[in-house]
């Protein structure tokens, strides 16, 4: 009777050593600097909904499920109804031409939420030139 | 290898196309020419009445330009110049001095057939005349480009495609009777020692006391480090002196090397009691601190100082572009972007108002700037190029405001936002 908790408890423990180190396995450099690479060429280059998706599933498969859900909304961008398109456009060219910088970021984090990260890095961007174009008039006055 | 190694390994092999290919710029693309002017119909859906202002207009008063500063091509009908590539190296301001006789004497040495053929065509047809100064034109229908001069002064009117006929100017230059000289040979850099009077430096020798005396030599002498120049030469006199000593300054300034050896050599033989270096560096001191540099443009480039002065006389001219110039110019905060978002928010840089900035630099300046606009996303040095890419950043942020199609903007924008 009393070794039958100890037995419960050495597996308990057994199994927590186990799942530990599975979860502190360390991937090679070199694969994650790869994996990066390929992720940000996706980004960068891939307009194939289809070929996004195969990324996207290999990304989940290894465990990258930020990248893999990245890549699939990136995916899902050109079927998106019209009007949906013709109001995200709307707004960019709004936004760049914004001199409110918070508003200007919150909508570059909107755009980098929905999978639209270049239009989040030019607004991203064009926030900077506001921040350092406001900061150059004050030392000029 | 594992199942899961396995899967990632093909996801790789099959994502391996688009690794190998070369990664673009995540900044701005590169420009694709964007002209304000481009789909009336799409910009006058939504036009403001100030919008209505950007009309195709016919031509820009320049036209692309050779290092040598003649225009061989007719500027185009839809308001583009086509610019000839930028050397990497960068745009400097030509120094405000009259060609050397030296370099006059390297080009009639003839560097090449084209060059020897335009000198022998000249002095066999004293009827042609040719401006001094301003570059060798062209015999008609060769297709030889102009060699560089090495100097050749800002104030040398910009010509136009019409000058290149010939002129019958009554005070051309006309070639000399007597025939081709070897010009004299460039004097050495002398050395720091004290230099005697008539016997040193025989490196700078003349065959005849009336041959030329090319500008070194003459400087030279005139500080007392070489031969004193004949009668017949020009220098001779504490005027001359006087403004011999402006040009060393006005060249120091303006970054020759040369000039500031010189200056450096005359303040070691002052100290070392040389009578003629003493009075020499008299002079110097005299003109420096009569004539200061005005602002805080030690260091900079030659062409920097001639940009800011042209952004100085905006201002005092009551130009209202004046702040276009003076943000492109002062890069000292923020960088280029950060200028051409300011510059996107003043008026709208339509093309008049492009040519109206313009007028306000040389040729090689001009040059520059419009390959900046139209290549924004370029790495050449240099301010001239500096602000013609705010300008175009500028202009390009404005057209994304008011309609231009977004993939002109930036290709990979216009498809994720569905264009």
């Amino acid at each position: 009777m009393i070794v039958l908790p100890l037995v419960i408890l050495a597996l308990a423990g057994t199994a927590g050593i186990a799942k530990s180190k599975r979860d502190n396995k360390q991937v090679d450099p070199r694969t994650q600097a790869e994996r990066q690479v390929i992720y940000e060429t996706a980004l960068n280059t891939c307009k194939d909904p289809a070929k996004l998706r195969t990324m996207a599933q290999a990304f989940r498969e290894q465990g990258l499920i930020a990248e893999a859900d990245m890549l699939c909304k990136r995916a899902a961008l050109q079927e998106l109804p019209q009007e949906v398109k013709d109001a995200r456009r709307e707004a960019f060219r709004k936004g760049m031409a914004s001199t409110d910088q918070a508003a200007v970021l919150s909508l570059a984090n909107a755009f980098h939420s929905e999978g639209a990260t270049g239009a989040a890095e030019n607004l991203r961007k064009y926030a900077a030139g506001l921040t350092s174009a406001e900061e150059k008039t004050h030392e000029q006055a | 290898m594992s199942k899961h190694d396995d899967r990632i390994r093909d996801a790789s092999f099959g994502a391996a196309a688009l690794v190998r290919r070369a990664l673009p710029p995540r900044t701005l693309a590169p420009s694709t020419a964007i002209s304000l002017v481009a789909k009336p119909s799409a910009i006058a859906a939504v036009a403001p009445a100030a919008y209505a202002s950007i009309t195709p207009v016919a031509k820009i008063p320049i036209g692309p330009i050779t290092s040598s500063g003649k225009v061989t091509a007719p500027v185009t009908s839809t308001g583009r110049v086509n610019i000839p590539s930028i050397p990497s190296s960068s745009m400097k301001v030509p120094i405000a001095e009259a060609p050397a006789p030296i370099a006059i004497a390297a080009i009639e040495k003839g560097a090449d057939t084209a060059v020897q053929q335009m000198v022998n065509t000249m002095r066999t047809s004293p009827d042609m005349n040719v401006k001094n100064g301003s570059g060798f034109v062209p015999p008609t229908g060769g297709g030889a480009e102009d060699p560089p001069p090495a100097d050749m002064g800002p104030q040398a009117p910009l010509p136009s495609p019409s000058a290149q006929d010939e002129s019958t100017d009554s005070s051309a230059w006309t070639p000399p009777d007597e025939p081709v000289r070897q010009p004299a040979a460039s004097p050495p850099v002398p050395s720091t020692a004290m230099v005697k009077s008539t016997d040193s430096l025989a490196a700078v020798k003349s065959t005849d006391s009336a041959a030329p005396q090319s500008f070194w030599s003459k400087l030279l002498a005139l500080f007392g480090f070489g031969k004193k120049a004949a009668p017949a030469a020009t220098v001779h006199g504490e005027d001359n002196l006087q403004s011999m000593v402006e040009s060393v300054v006005r060249r120091a300034r303006n970054g020759d090397q040369n000039a500031m050896a010189l200056i450096a050599l005359v303040r070691d033989n002052a100290k070392k009691g040389h009578p003629k270096a003493q009075e020499t560096f008299a002079l110097l001191n005299e003109y420096v601190r009569c004539n200061p540099v005005g602002g805080s443009h030690m260091g900079y480039e030659p062409d920097y100082v001639a940009l800011t002065q042209a952004a100085g006389g905006a201002r005092w001219n009551g130009d209202p572009d004046y702040v276009a110039l003076t943000q492109a110019v002062d890069a000292r905060w923020g960088g280029e972007y950060a200028d051409a978002v300011a510059l996107s928010h003043g008026p709208l840089l339509t093309n008049p108002r492009i040519r109206a900035l313009l007028a306000r630099f040389n040729g090689a300046q001009q040059h520059a700037i419009v390959f900046g606009i139209e290549h924004p996303t370029s790495q050449h040095k240099g301010h001239a190029v500096r602000i013609g890419r705010i300008l175009g950043h500028a202009r390009r942020l404005q057209a994304v405001r008011h309609r231009m199609p977004l993939s002109h903007f930036d290709p990979m924008v216009g498809w994720e936002l569905g264009e």
